[in-house]
């Protein structure tokens, strides 16, 4: 809660909407060239547009000046009929891993890790290869299709599903019910909408129990047992039962949403600017770089919370203790002193990969390597198969619209099925 | 310069390795890097600048 005096809140922090796909570029640039670091009082958070600080920061989280607490406060709290549906459930999403500091989260985050390395989900390679071009053998002879809805859309919740060991036919009613979970943690939804979504929540959650609660028992390989085991041979006394179920749920949340956004964001930004697409299908060896700059370009989660544990000053602007900062990752991808040229999607920029679209320090993405690995293979194959496709032209952008997912909900595309380049994929 | 390594942050990523091979190696056990040379040369000065940048887990600093 906030009751100090704020700076005077100029025009840009009364304006920028973070929930605003459309606008948040230019209030980025603006805020970076006039007003680095400002007070939004929408959101009651404050904001930090500039590359340096948002590493500083990113640095120190956990440390010093910043914990991660606060990182998955509901940007609209749940109305009484949502809170209840949450409450009676028993649904625990706070204080694991992604809003914890050392020194639980460092035993936390170092087991999961293991099974999150290069190495372990390079084993899946062949499995997403193989749903990748089973969706594509659907597509291929039809001339048009929506390339988020048809093609990627399943693709990275069935992917964690296969770490999870989830069965196949589970797994359709699950991705149901985490729906509407990007709204209602990070959007605002109508009133409605947070007891629907809160309700689809809830039976997740008694899913990942009864799933959890029958590993503890006949474990095997998949990530639940592996975290589990893992953490009682670290630290037994950090392992607590809710947070495994917890663990369950954010897994989902993060490797879902996160990484269809990035391949719509591909699709669009690829296609839009074509030489680049056609840079790929000359050489798709140059898709891994290219995922890096479409991350920087149109980054998938663009902000980002922390709490201020003492008060701390950022481009001389004063932030007393316990105030929620947001790093606008997204800006810092932009930022005129990191970048050359920012707004332009160059595929062959040298220092693409410096972009902070996986976040930097302690809490870096765990995902990362699983991440890459599937937009590498949605892409190959895209680019192996369909290299023609061509964007429907005017198509609207959608966006859904919350403050840490940004990613278009579909990408028209049309083609020419006889021209396609492998012979068995042509009518 | 001196190269400055938070090896309780360090989780083994190895771009530094990547990014500045003179400066930086992996243990044995691939779960740490491995400072070769705690003062590189002025002439390595865009590698370590790179590994710095490159460091997912922002383990390094670079002093002078």
């Amino acid at each position: 809660m906030s009751t100090v005096d704020k700076c005077p809140i100029g025009e840009i922090g009364e304006n920028f909407d973070p929930l605003n796909p459309h606008t948040a570029l230019e209030y980025y640039t603006r805020a970076r060239a006039e007003q680095p670091v400002f007070y939004n009082p929408r959101l009651n958070v404050w904001v930090v547009t500039k590359y340096d600080d948002i590493n500083e920061i990113e640095r120190l989280v956990g440390t010093q000046k910043y914990t991660a607490k606060g990182a998955l406060n509901l940007v609209k709290p749940p109305c009484p009929e949502a809170l209840d549906v949450v409450m009676n459930a028993g649904i625990k999403v706070d204080n694991t891993i992604v809003d914890e500091d050392p020194p639980e989260h460092t035993v936390k985050r170092k087991v999961l890790r293991e099974y999150l390395g290069e190495d372990v989900v390079n084993r899946f390679e062949p499995q997403i290869r193989d749903l990748v071009n089973r969706k594509l053998d659907g597509l291929v002879k039809r001339g048009d299709c929506d390339l988020v809805g048809d093609y990627v859309f399943e693709v990275p919740a069935w992917v964690i599903f296969q770490l999870m060991a989830v069965p196949s036919e589970d797994m359709e009613r699950i991705r149901e019910y985490a729906k509407g979970n990007g709204k209602f943690g990070f959007g605002i939804p109508t009133d409605e909408e947070q007891v629907e979504d809160a309700k689809g929540i809830a039976q997740y959650w008694e899913y990942a129990k009864a799933h959890v609660d029958k590993l503890v028992d006949n474990p095997g390989d998949d990530i639940m047992s592996h975290y589990i085991r893992r953490l009682k041979e670290e630290d037994a006394s950090l392992f607590d039962i809710q947070d495994a179920y917890t663990v369950m749920l954010q897994l989902l949340f993060a490797g879902h949403e996160t990484t269809t956004n990035t391949s719509g964001n591909a699709f669009r930004h690829l296609l839009e600017n074509r030489d680049q697409w056609e840079m790929l299908c000359e050489d798709p060896s140059r898709i891994p770089h290219a995922i890096d700059e479409v991350l920087r370009y149109a980054t998938p989660v663009p902000h980002w919370r922390r709490t201020t544990t003492e008060d701390v000053v950022i481009q001389g602007v004063k932030i007393p203790a316990g105030e929620t900062v947001m790093i606008a990752l997204h800006s810092a991808n932009h930022d005129e002193d990191v970048f050359d040229d920012p707004s332009k999607l160059d595929i062959s920029r040298k220092n693409a990969r410096h972009h902070l679209a996986f976040g930097k320090g302690r809490h870096r993405c765990i995902g990362e390597a699983l991440a890459r690995l599937e937009l590498k293979v949605i892409l190959e194959e895209l680019v192996r198969r369909l290299p023609h496709v061509q964007l429907v032209e005017g198509q609207p952008w959608i966006y859904g619209e919350n403050i840490s997912h940004r990613g278009v909900e579909h990408c028209l595309v049309t083609w020419d099925p006889s021209q396609n380049p492998i012979p068995a994929d042509r009518p | 310069m001196k190269m400055i390594v938070d090896y309780e942050l360090c989780e083994g990523h190895g771009e530094c390795v990547v990014a500045a091979p003179e400066i930086f190696e992996m243990d044995d056990a691939g779960e740490k890097v491995v400072l070769l040379q705690e003062n590189p040369d002025e002439s390595l000065r865009e590698q370590a600048v790179e590994a710095v940048k490159i460091c997912p887990i922002a383990a390094l600093q670079l002093e002078g």
